[in-house]
């Protein structure tokens, strides 16, 4: 395991970096209103 | 070889996820500290950003104007207070109120051309260059953040969901602007709904799906299209239920041994006919539903 860690730790930081904007993303309340404002239904729409 | 790629490939997968949640909980912090400022201001640069690449590279441009970001990042009760300036929004005259006016002819400057007879002709021009249009003909729309309430009058708000277009999380944050009751939406003026839009990041929506027409029915306390359709999907569902229901007794029925029932099974009735009977005549009918029901 630290043989994997010190030969692919770039890999692992960009994983690393892309989760975190993920994550960020997701708790982000803009995205969540432009990807999902649209999408709202009313009342017994669903 | 095979398991040292799975175990990088894990490794990778395990650091990724663990990245979602520190930038989850990253946020999180940062959104409840004092830095909440900076982490607004931030993310819109980088929004801001984006939007000017696919702008650059032709993808979709950006549907609202860049300027307005901070203002719908910017939380409701954060402008409860009225004393509390608003937002400047840079652009007082939305460009959607006066597209019409700019592609309308412009109008000739009769006045101007007459009075100035004394002015040497070989420096006109053989066409006057046209003038801007008359921003009076078009009364310019200024977005004005509507008046909302502290509080649901008599403490009960209505349901704004029975607006098409509202659903939970937008019933959310007209609640948060002080929008409760079909009556405030109804008196809204356009500048008051072009605030709204913006805010709410769906501006088109309002004037689609009509929600000042259809809050105005409401508060006159008659049902809307929506509210009609809405009423007959109920009606559906609950007859759906009620066949359900009758089929689960009627394969009870058969299961168990009786005299009564032998030779009469109550799922060979038509199920339409049995749902007309003892459903409410006033009802609306859907008739290509009520035959086959599924």
């Amino acid at each position: 395991m630290i043989y994997v860690v010190a030969a692919y730790w770039p890999f692992l930081v960009v994983a690393l970096a892309l989760g975190m904007i993920v994550g960020w993303w997701y708790q982000d309340p803009r995205s969540a209103d432009d990807e999902q404002a649209w999408l709202e239904h009313g009342a017994d729409e669903r | 070889m095979i398991w040292h790629l799975a175990e990088v490939w894990l490794l990778v997968v395990l650091t990724f996820v663990v990245g979602c949640l520190a930038g989850a909980h990253l946020y999180g912090l940062l959104a409840d500290s004092r830095f909440a400022i900076a982490q607004g201001i931030v993310a819109d640069a980088i929004g801001d950003a984006v939007d000017r690449v696919k702008a650059r590279v032709g993808l979709a441009p950006a549907w609202r104007p860049v300027h307005l970001r901070h203002v719908e990042r910017s939380r409701p009760e954060e402008h409860d207070d009225p004393a509390e300036p608003l937002p400047e929004i840079a652009t007082p005259v939305d460009e959607r109120v006066l597209a019409p006016a700019k592609a309308a002819t412009p109008i000739a400057d009769h006045t101007r051309r007459n009075r100035a007879p004394t002015r040497p002709t070989s420096t006109r021009p053989a066409t006057l260059p046209a003038r801007p249009a008359v921003p009076a003909i078009a009364a310019p729309v200024v977005p004005k953040r509507p008046s909302g309430l502290a509080a649901p009058r008599g403490g009960v708000p209505d349901n704004l969901q029975r607006i098409k277009g509202i659903g939970k999380r937008n019933e959310e944050l007209l609640n948060g602007l002080g929008i409760f009751h079909f009556g405030q939406i109804a008196a809204w003026t356009p500048g008051e709904i072009l605030w709204i839009g913006d805010n709410l990041t769906f501006p088109e929506r309002i004037q689609r799906d009509n929600w000042v027409g259809q809050a105005t029915l409401l508060a006159m306390g008659a049902e809307t299209g929506f509210q009609k359709s809405a009423e007959r999907r109920r009606e559906r569902r609950r007859r759906e239920r009620d066949f359900g229901a009758r089929m689960a007794n009627a394969s009870a029925a058969r299961d168990e041994p009786s005299d009564i029932t032998d030779g009469v099974e109550a799922d060979t009735l038509p199920p339409a006919a049995e749902d007309d009977a003892d459903s409410d005549p006033s009802a609306p009918v859907d008739n290509d539903e009520a035959e086959t029901p599924r």
